[in-house]
């Protein structure tokens, strides 16, 4: 028997202990009338990050790439960041902020101003979008008012104008392809 | 028979044929070059890391909670658990971008075609949606837990500690099934570059992202336990300082249905020993040499912060009624709600010359929220254990 094929049955009998255990925990801790209860959070969450979560982010990723080529990459990267942290951070504050609107009757806890806090976030988070988003909405605004000024209703419409040499197409992928070994961008 | 039969699987084969292109469709709409193996692994190994971690920590609280007679607990150093809790908690929260990130690498395999096609393939599946779904529950309700919201239908601590189990087992199968993979991304095979690009964006900066997101929630909410990271402490349920006598407090008095009756003039602290009961007045305790001590208060929902504390010793207050810690004392309370207002106190906290019957926090009398007349504090022990409200302490032969 190879060492792979050792430690995967090792780890598939170990895995099979644990949960063994942990339903032996829930048999003998967990009172059965909280079965149901368990098992629906558990279902729920799949179907909560599955069916909800996973759809909001890949529609992000799609919107993303619909504007990569007008903004460039690095660009549509920050924001994706900035959008990724503003998010996290509002998940992990969610719980706090309706705690707090709950009411606690200790003083000691839920002590901080959580959604001014994310409110904070949010406003950081459009700040960086709209920081890596002007350069475009700015190409944008002077080509319209260079096709106001020049009185010429029929223009040709051009694919992507621009002065900068910017990225168009899937550049970075073709430049990577051909790059040699230990030559990668720094970031 | 067989015509219906014949019939019913025409009948699904018509449906599964409607339903084939709109899963193929969420597959290639949700599918990236970035969401390769070696990304997936790369994420994964720090979720796994964060995992098991959470584990440890999570066990050695359960073990002090619930401590076992063959097993010695150790008392030192007096801010282990401070440690082993603050981690667990900072840890858990750093999980859910790791864990949120680790799921959308592999999201498209959700929608592979045909959904099932052995048995052992079915199994696998099942066993990934268990290990998603309970990992999902046991971040969520750990982060509700921490701010004393419980909107969910089971009890905290036991349903925890129990989907702790699956979730680490079915991470450890998951590992088995996928050990080829992982083994293949280690001897880092060509055809999937180290930085390689996606449709929206490369993997450097994918993980860029999930790194940063990582660290702002952890470095965010660690102040509550961590005295250097205090001044970021923006999103934590606590803070250091804020509370009575600057100590934030578990469980008001008022909360515990402790009366200012139960902590009049009359009250005193009764020792039980095989022999007889001997009662102290609170003048009797003051009255006896008083020690000083620096101990945390170490909550099990993460949050900590030292204090000075002043008080007898229990060792001398047991050698008061000729009793020497040898099996676990039994510490009663006078709160009326809570589970914790009797507790066990194993003889290696109850001999350390640490442990104090407290009387005074922080240079002043005991808060009512801290327990005033008496309370104990011992060294690395959860905060649920530092019994408030003294009424009892029972040695048993």
């Amino acid at each position: 028997m190879s060492a792979v094929v050792a430690a995967r049955v090792l780890l598939v009998a170990a895995g099979l202990v644990f949960v063994g255990v942990g339903g032996a925990v829930m048999l003998t801790e967990v009172p059965p009338e909280r079965y149901l209860g368990i098992a629906v959070w558990v279902g729920a969450a799949i179907v909560v990050h599955d069916a909800v979560i996973a759809p909001v982010v890949v529609a992000v990723g799609l919107g993303a790439g619909a504007v990569r080529d007008r903004l460039g990459r690095r660009a549509v990267a920050v924001g994706q960041g900035a959008l990724l942290v503003g998010a996290v951070l509002t998940a992990i504050a969610l719980p706090a902020i309706i705690a707090q609107e709950r009411g606690n009757a200790n003083p000691t806890v839920l002590v901080g101003s959580y959604a001014l806090v994310i409110v904070i976030v949010w406003a950081v988070v459009a700040a960086v979008l709209l920081a890596v988003t002007s350069p475009a909405i700015g190409r944008m605004l002077r080509r319209a008012r260079r096709a106001g000024r020049s009185r010429r209703p029929a223009r040709p419409v051009r694919p992507v104008p621009s002065r900068r040499p910017a990225p168009s197409g899937r550049p970075a992928r073709s430049r990577q392809a051909g790059r040699p070994e230990g030559t990668e961008r720094t970031k | 028979m067989a015509g219906l039969t014949e019939r019913a699987s025409a009948r699904l084969a018509a449906r599964l044929a409607r339903v084939e292109p709109l899963v193929r469709g969420a597959r290639e709409r949700s599918e990236d070059p970035v969401k390769s193996a070696r990304t997936a692994v790369v994420v994964g190994r720090l979720l796994a890391a964060a995992f098991l971690v959470c584990f440890a920590t999570g066990l050695y609280s359960h073990v002090l909670q619930n401590p076992l007679p063959w097993l010695p607990l150790p008392t030192r150093p007096a801010e282990l658990y401070r440690y082993t809790q603050g981690t667990h908690v900072v840890t858990g929260i750093a999980s859910v971008p790791l864990l949120l990130a680790k799921l959308w690498t592999v999201y498209p395999r959700l929608f592979r075609w045909p959904p099932v096609r052995s048995p052992a393939q079915l199994l696998e599946r099942i066993s990934i949606a268990v290990l998603v779904g309970v990992s999902l529950v046991e971040v969520t309700i750990g982060l509700l837990n921490i701010v004393q919201w419980y909107p969910f239908p089971f009890s905290f601590r036991s349903t925890h500690f129990a989907l702790a189990w699956v979730a680490i087992g079915s991470l450890a199968i998951h590992l088995g099934v996928k050990l080829p993979v992982i083994a293949r991304v280690w001897r880092r095979p060509a055809g999937d570059e180290p930085d390689a690009t996606g449709r929206f964006i490369s993997r450097r900066a994918f993980l860029g992202g999930v790194g940063v997101a990582t660290v702002s929630a952890a470095a965010l909410t660690a102040g509550q336990s961590v005295e250097v990271l205090g001044p970021l402490n923006l999103l934590a349920p606590r803070r250091m300082g804020v509370g009575p006598q600057g100590l934030p407090v578990n469980r008001t008095a008022a909360q515990a249905g402790v009366a200012d009756d139960d902590v009049a003039d009359g009250w005193s602290l009764r020792l039980i020993t095989p022999t007889g009961v001997r009662a102290f007045t609170l003048d009797e305790l003051r009255r006896m040499p008083q020690s000083d001590a620096v101990l945390p208060i170490a909550c099990v929902e993460g949050w900590s912060q030292s204090a000075s504390w002043r008080g007898v010793r229990l060792v001398d207050l047991l050698a008061e009624v000729d009793a020497a810690p040898t099996t676990p004392l039994v510490i009663s309370s006078l709160q009326r709600r809570g589970a914790f207002s009797r507790t066990e106190m194993p003889p290696e906290y109850a001999a350390d010359p640490l442990t104090l019957v407290a009387l005074e926090l922080n240079g002043g009398v005991l808060h009512l929220d801290h327990g005033y007349p008496a309370r104990i504090i011992a060294p690395g022990r959860p905060g649920v254990m530092q019994t408030k409200w003294l009424s009892s302490i029972e040695v048993r032969s």
